[in-house]
């Protein structure tokens, strides 16, 4: 039997829309596609069948779409309507599905072979988000649709919050930055009261957590500190003796580079490495200590963490950080000692004579005390941005950039007001 | 019998000289549910990671839906991972990710369904295990142990995978969370037909959910039977494990049972 001219036949007599909706939707059968749809159309005699997707028999999704004899349509899902098995025609089965679901359709769907929430989606959709009213269902497959149900009436706003106007934002980020620094200033006052309480009990000192501060600080930065003043060193020099060779004044290049190295090179280059390096370790270990609720822990056997994280780390930093100013001072000076024999010709030991003669000793202890200052800045900055933390791997990631962000502005902030307070010291 | 979805033969693993497994066989046939029973320390988790791949083996095969697990390839291990599902011990959910997020990763990493669809596809799933959708929104640090395991789950459940591999699944939770989830695997396992293989110290989810149960001891399987007949084999661990507890599994409450004898021993010998 031709299996147009049976379907041609049935179809006789029905509106010019069904007849489209067929002709559009139904791809081209197979041959054994045909034999299916013509014996279900023989078992079925009191129906007539329109449209057809796929093999009904198989484990293809597919969907069959009938009018029964008193003029409902009636469209029956077969096959798997698993996420495995329609994953690749998701939207062509909605498709499907969508011509199918005009007007007051039956659904049958007590022929599909697994449905899960995969599948149920696409039926919820083209049933436009609400159970239809002649509908037969597996009882087993019933919570699925409840589900979506439930859903339906109570989906969460998965935007993001009302939009923020620029004033908004500029006032919130200010409360922000404001609260932040009250914050780490009452870091430094529960430090400070601490210090003081631990100077009354000598044995509650933390002397390990302070020696491990000042060796991570101090003695694992001399390589680094020790190459990058050396370089700066040699650049400075360099740079300038072309300068001043141009006017004669080649000697000069010893006030030039030993005024610069000694009051801002040497502390600030120590501390950007120092924020680089130890605060953002800092704002790290305190943060995953976080994490793994190691905080909560040492809160309950009562040990206080600005005494025994916080403290430790400001000490070790204010010790560790000047010695390392001292040491990148050293090391900029021998860099910009080789420079000028190199360049200039100058003999290191005039060099040498030269820097003691011109730049006074106040410059160096300036600049160590600022080394101190910056140590203690970062300490305190790197806590309070670790203690801000919140268990999750992103806040973590965030934490950290802008501890050591805030940390370096801290630092230039700090040495720009103390340039311009200072500026007539050791001149 | 059909071919296993798991084989593990001829294994072994040394970590720094100590000998984990040594020719450790074991196979896990399509359907079943197995359960792997240690002291602490004999390389339950060990060969679980060994068979996701995550260590290699010193020597032996290990083969999992029939892909073998040492020489796996990047593309490989991508069409593995959407056949197999894995619940970790923790949960191992991704922290600065939503529920709905860590659910939705696995699908959108295998780019398996249409973005405009898939919340649905997200929140029936974590219905499914019992997470309400008012909580799909928070961070797992904001949701309880219960409900991270929960998650997890359906994480692990939401590509519809053939196999289910968990660590402890029960592990941190209170009583009548432990009974919620043991008998939310037991409906998932069989709406999903699903092959679960699971590491557990828990004896009331190894009498409600294993098929069989397999002892690693003396770094080998030394016996994997159904519980009854396990529970019959002569070693000193299984005795000990299985200690006071009847055949058909295990009375509620044994482990207390256990912790007030031997605190009787103690007391009796503080008497004396």
């Amino acid at each position: 039997m031709d299996y147009g001219s049976v379907v041609t036949r049935r179809l006789r007599g029905m509106p010019n829309g069904v007849v489209s909706t067929f002709k559009n939707v139904c791809p081209r059968p197979s041959a054994d596609v045909r034999e299916s749809v013509i014996v279900r159309a023989a078992m079925c005699a009191q129906t007539s069948l329109h449209t057809v997707s796929a093999n009904p028999d198989g484990d293809l999704a597919s969907v069959q779409c009938r009018t029964d004899l008193d003029g409902h349509d009636r469209v029956t899902l077969y096959g798997r309507w698993d996420i495995r098995a329609i994953r690749k025609c998701a939207r062509g089965l909605l498709q499907r599905l969508r011509a199918a679901a005009k007007g007051e359709a039956r659904w049958d769907l007590t022929q599909i072979k697994d449905i899960d929430a995969a599948g149920a989606t696409l039926i919820w959709y083209a049933w436009n988000r609400s159970r239809p009213n002649r509908l037969s269902l597996r009882t087993e497959d019933a919570a699925v649709f409840d589900s979506l149900a439930a859903i339906s009436s109570g989906m969460p706003d998965t935007r993001s919050s009302a939009e923020v106007t620029p004033i908004a934002w500029l006032g919130r980020s200010g409360l922000r930055a404001w609260r932040s620094n009250v914050d780490t200033l009452a870091l430094l006052g529960a430090a400070a009261i601490d210090t003081a309480a631990m100077l009354h009990s000598l044995a509650d000192i933390p002397r390990r957590e302070i020696t491990a501060t000042i060796f991570r600080t101090g003695t694992q930065a001399v390589a680094i500190s020790g190459l990058v003043g050396f370089l700066i060193g040699i650049v400075l020099c360099y740079l300038s003796g072309e300068q001043l060779r141009d006017f004669g004044a080649e000697s000069y290049v010893i006030n030039l580079t030993g005024f610069a190295i000694f009051r801002e090179l040497g502390p600030l280059l120590a501390a950007i490495l120092n924020a680089g390096r130890s605060g953002s370790a800092m704002t790290a270990q305190i943060g995953v200590m976080r994490v793994t609720e190691e905080l909560d822990a040492m809160s309950v056997l009562g040990i206080s963490h600005v005494r025994r994280l916080v403290v430790p780390k400001l000490i070790g930093q204010l010790v560790a950080l000047p010695l390392v100013v001292g040491w990148t001072d050293l090391t900029a000076i021998v860099g910009a000692m080789a420079g000028a024999r190199l360049q200039l010709g100058i003999a290191p030991g005039d060099f040498l004579r030269g820097i003691v003669r011109v730049v006074p000793l106040a410059n160096v202890l300036f600049g160590v005390g600022k080394g101190a200052l910056f140590g203690a800045t970062v300490a305190l900055i790197s806590c309070h941005f670790g203690f801000r933390i919140r268990p999750d791997s992103e806040s973590l990631a965030t934490g950290t950039t802008q501890s050591v962000v805030t940390s370096l502005t801290a630092v230039l902030i700090i040495d720009a007001v103390l340039a311009i307070v200072f500026s007539d010291l050791g001149m | 019998m059909s071919v296993p979805i798991i084989a593990v033969a001829g294994l072994e693993t040394c970590f720094d000289g100590v000998v984990i497994h040594r020719d450790l066989h074991l196979e896990v046939q399509r359907g079943e549910t197995l359960a792997i029973i240690g002291s602490s320390g004999s390389g339950k988790t060990t060969l679980l990671r060994l068979m996701l791949g995550l260590i290699k083996p010193d020597r032996g095969s290990i083969r999992v839906l029939d892909a073998d697990m040492s020489a796996l390839t990047m593309t490989q291990r991508r069409q593995w991972a959407t056949q197999c599902g894995v619940v970790f011990q923790g949960g191992a959910l991704f922290s600065a990710l939503s529920a709905f997020d860590n659910v939705a990763v696995p699908v959108r990493e295998a780019r398996w369904w249409p973005e405009e669809f898939l919340s649905e596809l997200v929140l029936v799933t974590l219905q499914t295990t019992g997470i309400d959708i008012k909580d799909s929104l928070k961070l797992p640090a904001e949701l309880s142990g219960g409900m991270v395991k929960r998650e997890a789950i359906a994480r692990a459940l939401v590509l519809k995978p053939d196999l289910l591999f968990m660590d402890e699944p029960t592990a941190g939770l209170d009583p009548e969370q432990c009974h919620a989830v043991v008998r939310l695997i037991a409906r998932l396992t069989q709406v999903f037909n699903l092959t679960v293989v699971m590491v557990t110290h828990d004896v009331d989810a190894l009498s409600a959910l294993a098929d069989r149960v397999a002892v690693l001891a003396e770094q080998r399987i030394i016996v994997a039977a159904p519980l009854a007949q396990v529970v019959q084999f002569q070693h000193p661990f299984v005795q000990h494990f299985f200690e006071g507890r009847t055949e058909s599994g295990a009375p509620p409450m044994q482990s207390f049972e256990r912790v007030r004898r031997s605190e009787n021993r103690a007391s009796a010998i503080e008497g004396v």
